[in-house]
């Protein structure tokens, strides 16, 4: 199976990564990104009017989707959820890829926990406008993320975990 | 696979469009957007061809989903902020 990642948007601007004025800027972005976060998988930029962005999600801030070995949409993840993934994986994996959905094709869950306990990075990367704007307009989500963050060492294993609960991680 | 071109009509060129889609300011209206979207599952319907997308990768190749025809392939749509 492959990874991809599509690099969208700014999220969350501020003053230190601002908005991309151009797809130049974006694409710089990305690069900046993949190193940032040691991705191993390949990164590929959206153009600038965000065209894969829409047609997959209508702009969603953070999906995942599983394409079936047929080229078919399995499974749409609105809110990136690890332990879901890798159930939708597992029972396409079980279906030799071909499964046309799995998992009954979405989860619309907004998962928060993770988000809060490993997502600070990101408006902080944006600057203290990014997490400030972050906490007004998502209801004090800023100020959430930042102590999630300091919670990781508390938190990490159940917020961060591959798998869902009671289920092992495979080898 | 579909083509991206008929998926793109209506997608915003406009100055305006732009600029409302590449904001410089996170908000309330984005978060209220994205659990309106998530109400509806607005977004691409499971069980549908993947709208296909040939786009430039940070190493200076190309990928085009089309080609991972016969792998199960995970696609996450990530922003750096």
């Amino acid at each position: 199976m492959k990874f991809l990642e599509i690099f969208v948007r700014q999220a969350h601007p501020g003053e230190t990564r601002g908005a991309y004025r151009n797809y130049g800027e974006k694409l710089e972005g990305a690069q900046e990104y993949k190193r940032l976060e040691s991705l191993p998988w390949p990164v590929v930029v959206d153009d600038y009017q965000g065209t894969v962005h829409r047609a997959y999600s209508r702009e969603m801030a953070d999906p995942s989707f599983l394409i079936d070995a047929d080229g078919n949409v399995a499974f749409y993840n609105m809110w990136t959820h690890v332990p879901t993934l890798k159930s939708g994986i597992d029972e396409l994996l079980a279906q030799e890829g071909r499964a046309r959905t799995v998992l009954k094709g979405i989860d619309r869950r907004p998962h928060l926990l993770a988000s809060f306990v490993d997502g600070y990075r990101g408006p902080r990367r944006g600057g203290r406008r990014g997490v400030l704007e972050y906490d007004l307009g998502g209801l004090g989500a800023g100020s959430l993320s930042f102590l999630g963050n300091k919670a990781k060492p508390l938190l990490g294993g159940l917020a961060l975990r591959a798998v869902a609960r009671g289920e092992k991680p495979s080898e | 696979m579909n083509d991206m071109s008929s998926e793109a009509k209506g997608i915003g060129g406009s100055a305006a469009q732009l600029k409302a889609y590449n904001y410089n300011h996170f908000l309330m209206k984005h978060l209220i957007g994205d659990l309106w979207r998530t109400a509806r599952a607005a977004g691409i319907r499971p069980g549908s061809q993947a709208p296909d997308f040939d786009l430039e990768s940070t190493d200076g190749g190309r990928v085009r989903l089309s080609d991972k025809r016969g792998e199960i392939v995970l696609l996450h749509l990530g922003s750096a902020t």
